[in-house]
């Protein structure tokens, strides 16, 4: 019987989750100051699941980006979606995590407001509010190539209205300053399932216009899931819940410089950072944003 | 007949009283969320009632030395309660930390005038508090960040959270009301180390004679001792250490009268030394006299004076503090950023922020005349061996602690980033309460002889009469046989 005892000396070894540890990074990770090593191509083996059925939809240009000054409307925002509790417009440059919230679109409407559990983590770049960047804000960013990335939401997401990525794209070399860039986005949700398989809403938006080597400003780019869910032929809002993880990719089209001797200059940006012969492009992504969504 | 009665209902009273008390400290050392307001209202009800109770118990002998120690106290909670940062109005969150802190001192004091008092359940009250809080908080933390974590994990330490990077070798999660939240390992680290000084309590506690004392005491000291090692922090360690060591001597050499003056020279030459070390400090950090320039020319002197990791930051410190808008605390203003995000590692240095340099001045002759207070405790008092012992560690260990990693900006994930709302200055802690009760409760008149001794001697054979103050009453239980 006393050997029962020593059972409890393992209760500490038991207890030992060690979430806090699960995610840690060296002190300059994905911040290095060189372009070329702050890719974050991570997917968490989200694109590794057992999937049972993929939905692919096209957003049909119900898509909008705008990079409004201040006190201007952000484009694509319903008009209930536009107000704080006071009735007031958000306004798109107030960024400041917490200190704007309910004034800021951002820090009024991010995941981590919503839900804290998505403050942890290095993604929690992604959910603190901050929208843009305005030159002091480089932390909040989140640098990826054409292979994306993906991740498991810490909370299952019930429902949500609208889906917004706030984004600009930049280039390792020089010049290009605020090109106009054609890209195609592919946002990938996962949907669990009881059988512990996926779902996964495939929506892509094609042509959407970005600048590219802004300094710093980034573009909200948006859609309603009611209308993409819903088109002619679509019907998969009401399929659109118990969402768990997502992905996301683009394709760069084209980047086109105010200056037309960029290219020859300094070569054709390419979307894939493994490419030897050119100069590579990312998007930077500052927030992406589910906002009213339920969590559970 | 009715004086019968009324000694029978004055000591129901007494006990009804000292169940308050222990009731009151043992919630106060829990700490239930760091919310001093409640906590320094009940005390100072407690102090009230217990002033009715024991106003006439001080001998007219022992009023100068009372009131040098009492008046010394007030001072210090004047300048911590009226700070310029924690709370720059004046009014109701300034007069009752005030009262509050004072409140928690008399009461000390007080205690040890109430018959049937017993000063093992005092220590045990607040040594089992911390102790719970913090076997709670260690738990917790171990399913958050495993064994070793600030070893194992010391090449990749960063974690982000909102957006931002922490360290998460230099945090641990602690017990703050009902929630759990990432605190600084300084500040956890005040509470383990209060928790395992009571491991020296051992050195006078047989084991064959009293299990039962010798586990209560030794469960309090592992639990201290191993939410350090869990971690580990070594800093903390390293005082724990110096304060065993302390204890050792205590144990060992205190009864040498050559032994104690040694220590009391020493004691003097480390004070003076400190004093004339701070003098120059000063002097330097005005950056305009010709001892700065001597300094600077020097490199030893340079990196003794300006160049390491601690003078730095106090240097910053005290430069601002000598503008004359922050001489009784620092503004905040734009020119002052710098200096209030500075964490200087050392309570009387980062006290200036909220009190001003004088404060500093008096926070040092405050500790040495708690020194001499100590030293006259140790000497005379009454209370068992292994409770004295218990209080020089706990008392030596803090004092260490707060001067060498002293954490002002304790919350890892404040509310706000705005740095004057996140400062909790020493006198705001959570566990300033119980340490201000403690240097209550050693209480010894030191500008009496010692061979006037602590209770009957002082009180008149007439006056322990009236008031029923006789030393029987007082349930210091004189049995020896538990101790070595």
């Amino acid at each position: 019987m006393k050997n029962k005892h020593l059972i409890l000396l393992f209760v500490p070894f038991v207890i030992c989750g060690c979430a806090k540890t699960s995610e840690l990074y060296v002190g300059n990770a994905y911040d290095t100051g060189n372009f070329e090593t702050n890719f974050y191509s991570e997917h968490e083996d989200i694109d590794k699941v057992n999937i049972n059925n993929v939905y692919e939809v096209n957003t049909n240009g119900n898509h909008y980006i705008s990079n409004p000054s201040y006190g201007q409307e952000i484009k694509g925002l319903k008009d209930e979606d536009k107000i704080n509790k006071d009735g007031q417009n958000y306004e798109w440059r107030f960024d400041t995590p917490i200190d704007d919230a309910e004034k800021g679109y951002g820090p009024s409407n991010n995941l981590t407001s919503i839900d804290n559990a998505f403050a942890y983590g290095f993604l929690s770049r992604l959910y603190d509010g901050r929208v843009r960047c305005d030159g002091y804000y480089a932390n909040s960013r989140v640098q990826i190539d054409k292979s994306g990335y993906g991740t498991f939401f810490p909370r299952q997401m019930v429902t949500s209205k609208y889906f917004a990525i706030s984004l600009r794209g930049q280039t390792s070399c020089e010049g290009f300053v605020n090109a106009a860039t054609n890209i195609d986005v592919n946002v990938k949700f996962y949907k669990k399932l009881a059988t512990n398989a996926y779902d996964v809403f495939s929506i892509t938006m094609n042509g959407v216009n970005i600048p590219s080597n802004t300094g710093g400003e980034a573009s909200l780019l948006l859609f309603y899931f009611n209308d993409v869910l819903l088109q002619p032929g679509i019907s998969l809002i009401n399929e659109f819940t118990d969402i768990v993880g997502m992905e996301v990719f683009f394709t760069l089209n084209d980047i086109i410089s105010s200056n037309p001797n960029d290219k020859a200059t300094y070569g054709v940006p390419s979307d894939d950072r493994h490419s030897e012969n050119n100069p590579h492009f990312s998007l930077m992504i500052y927030e992406v944003l589910l906002p009213k969504s339920t969590w559970r | 007949m009715p004086l019968i009665e009324f000694s029978q209902k004055t000591n129901s009273k007494n006990s009804l009283f000292i169940f308050l008390l222990l009731e009151c400290l043992a919630l106060t050392s829990f700490a239930l969320g760091g919310n001093n307001v409640l906590f320094y209202i009940v005390g100072i009800l407690l102090c009230i009632v217990s002033f009715v109770f024991v106003n006439n118990r001080f001998s007219k002998n022992e009023i100068p030395s009372l009131s040098i120690y009492v008046v010394s106290t007030l001072v210090i909670t004047l300048f911590a309660s009226f700070g310029t940062l924690y709370s720059s109005t004046f009014g109701f969150q300034n007069i009752l930390p005030f009262l509050g802190l004072n409140a928690f001192f008399l009461l000390g004091i007080f205690i040890r005038r109430f018959n049937r008092v017993n000063a093992e359940h005092i220590i045990l009250t607040i040594g089992i508090s911390f102790a719970l809080l913090l076997l709670i908080s260690f738990i917790y933390s171990l399913s958050q960040y495993g064994f070793f974590y600030a070893l194992i994990y010391k090449d990749t330490p960063i974690y982000y959270y909102n957006a931002e990077l922490f360290d998460v070798t230099k945090e641990t999660y602690f017990l703050s009301g009902f929630a759990f939240k990432e605190y600084s390992l300084s500040y956890v680290a005040t509470f383990s180390l209060i928790a395992a000084s009571f491991g020296t309590a051992l050195l006078f506690i047989s084991f064959k004679e009293n299990k039962a004392k010798f586990f209560i005491y030794l469960g309090i000291a592992l639990t201290g001792f191993i939410s350090l090692i869990i971690i580990p922090n070594i800093p903390a360690l390293i005082t724990l250490f110096i304060g065993y060591v302390i204890a050792f001597l205590y144990r060992f050499c205190y009864q040498n009268k050559n032994f104690r003056k040694i220590i009391f020279y020493i004691f003097i030459g480390l004070i003076s030394l400190a004093v004339l070390f701070f003098i120059i400090v000063i002097i330097n950090a005005s950056n305009a006299t010709a001892l700065s320039e001597l300094i600077r020319s020097n490199n030893l002197l340079n990196r003794i004076f300006n160049n390491n990791r601690y003078l730095t930051y106090v240097n910053e410190i005290i430069r601002q503090s000598l503008f004359a808008e922050n001489l009784f605390g620092f503004q905040y203003t734009y020119s002052n950023i710098e200096a209030l995000r500075t964490s200087s590692k050392i309570f009387a240095i980062d006290l200036i922020k909220d009190g001003g340099l004088l404060f500093a001045f008096i926070l040092v002759a405050y500790v040495v005349l708690v020194s001499f207070v100590m030293m006259k405790y140790l000497r005379v008092n009454k209370d068992k061996n292994h409770i004295k012992i218990i209080i020089l560690t706990l008392l030596t260990t803090f004092f260490i602690h707060i001067s060498l990693n002293y954490d002002s900006y304790p919350l890892v994930h404040p509310d706000t980033k705005e740095i004057i709302y996140n400062y909790l200055p020493l006198f705001r802690t959570s566990y300033i309460l119980p340490i201000l009760f403690i240097l209550g409760f050693i209480y010894e008149p030191i500008l009496l002889k010692d061979d006037v001794l602590y209770g009957q001697e002082i009180i008149s054979k007439k006056e322990a009469k009236t008031y029923d103050y006789v030393d029987e009453d007082y349930v210091f239980d004189e049995d020896k046989s538990h101790e070595k």
